[in-house]
């Protein structure tokens, strides 16, 4: 019951994020990959039947347990442009999705899926624990969990560098995923090879789920936190530019921080012959866009030049 | 304004570009040194900012006692006017007068001024916000 919960909350959470992103990728080209990795992610955990019935998925498939595949693909897929998108990030490059490497690893992946006996019925979440006996089934999950936890390995190793503080839950997740795919090749093994107590290989089924789906939404978070972070600081744009020049038109999405410089050039044009007070607003949106703008700039007290290159 | 936008097309600047790379890159399209200065205070009256074109240096001075962003802006200003080719700007705040050039470097400093905004994590928001 829990660990459908967990799976639910996962599943609104990336829903979300995909509605929340959408605008942000439509315009912006960087944003793109890891939009469309957010729309697999959503995918994947749309198969694992918590908001939809697995059954009724899987029937759209001939009932044969081609969801679990979906599923997989979906996931190692949403993954690796996740992982491209941050690569790109990190090298400074226009992210690549290498698309011609993702069809060899989806390949792999689909290879050990094909020679499975899936039987006649949707088995859901049960399929793998059914049919664990079979080698098959024991080669596609060792593959299928070490291509995710490889890729959360590159998902830790690109943002290294990075010194943003919602990266905190970012490398939290992608080490939990890690520790999720490690959990998932030692079950199937051991089940497989009936290694071990019966407890212990309980207790390695059991684990997945805790670690694989927070693992996945402390990821998608840091996403959200830097789709907040822009949204917020929209807002508080608009709502300058409006104390600024009250009789100015509502300023037009994704140009509200431009605006708002408009709007304080107008202002500080309108008094740059003057002394005076400073009105409380001026202040604050001169202090916002500073930070991010001026902050940069020398004060120019000792003089500067710029040499032709 | 067609000269406006062949000088952003010439000086090609993408979004996020640092204050250093832009500098120098409008010394190297317009080919000569760019010297920038602040001095004066608010009895500095006539102008926030102002052009002078020597023989070989571009000189801007700036108002000290302006505000980090006017001041910046006014910098951008003369950017503007620099790449515009144009002979010398005698003061910003002219810019309230608007003649065609003044706008014309008006418009320029603006769109370097959007290119230049940098949010803290600004790529990582590009690429994940």
């Amino acid at each position: 019951m829990a660990a459908r919960l967990v799976e639910q909350v996962a599943t609104v959470l990336l829903l979300v994020l995909v509605v929340v992103r959408a605008p942000a990728a439509s315009h912006e080209s960087r944003a793109r990959l890891t939009w469309v990795a957010t729309v697999l992610g959503a995918v994947g955990l749309l198969c694992r039947g918590s908001l939809v019935s697995a059954d009724w998925l899987d029937a759209l498939l001939g009932h044969r347990n081609w969801l679990n595949l979906v599923q997989n693909l979906s996931a190692t897929s949403a993954l690796w442009l996740g992982a491209c998108a941050l690569l790109g990030l990190v090298s400074g490059r226009r992210p690549r999705s290498h698309l011609s490497a993702l069809v060899c690893v989806l390949v792999a992946i689909s290879l050990p899926f094909a020679f499975i006996d899936k039987g006649h019925r949707t088995d859901g979440r049960m399929f793998i624990a059914d049919t664990i006996g079979q080698p098959a089934t024991v080669v596609y999950v060792v593959v299928y969990t070490a291509c995710i936890g490889a890729l959360a390995v590159a998902l830790l190793l690109a943002v290294r560098q990075r010194s943003s503080r919602y990266y905190v839950p970012f490398r939290l997740g992608a080490a939990a995923l890690i520790a999720a795919a490690v959990d998932e090749i030692s079950y199937a093994i051991a089940t497989h090879g009936g290694y071990g107590e019966t407890g212990a290989r309980a207790v390695l089924y059991g684990a997945f789920t805790p670690l694989f789906y927070p693992g996945l939404m402390l990821l998608t978070s840091a996403s959200l936190l830097f789709a907040a972070s822009r949204v917020a600081l929209r807002r508080k744009a608009v709502r300058l530019v409006a104390r600024l020049d009250p009789s100015s038109a509502r300023p037009r999405p994704g140009r509200e921080v431009a605006e708002l410089y408009g709007a304080v050039v107008r202002v500080r044009d309108a008094s740059a012959a003057g002394g005076g007070q400073d009105p409380p607003a001026l202040l604050e949106a001169e202090a916002l866009l500073s930070r991010h703008l001026a902050a940069q700039v020398p004060s120019f007290r000792r003089p500067i030049s710029y040499r032709p290159q | 304004m067609p000269e406006v936008d062949a000088a952003l097309c010439a000086l090609r600047v993408e979004h996020g570009v640092t204050w250093e790379q832009l500098a120098r890159r409008v010394a190297t399209t317009s080919g000569r040194t760019i010297r920038v200065q602040a001095i004066g205070d608010r009895r500095w009256r006539n102008a926030t900012g102002a052009l002078s074109r020597m023989k070989d240096v571009d000189l801007i001075l700036v108002r000290h006692s302006d505000s980090p962003l006017y001041r910046t802006h006014s910098v951008l200003h003369e950017f503007g006017h620099i790449l515009l080719n144009h002979a010398h700007c005698d003061g910003a705040i002219a810019r309230a007068g608007e003649p065609d050039q003044e706008l014309a470097a008006e418009l320029i400093a603006h769109h370097l001024a959007d290119r230049l905004y940098r949010p803290r994590d600004f790529d990582d928001q590009r690429v994940l916000g």
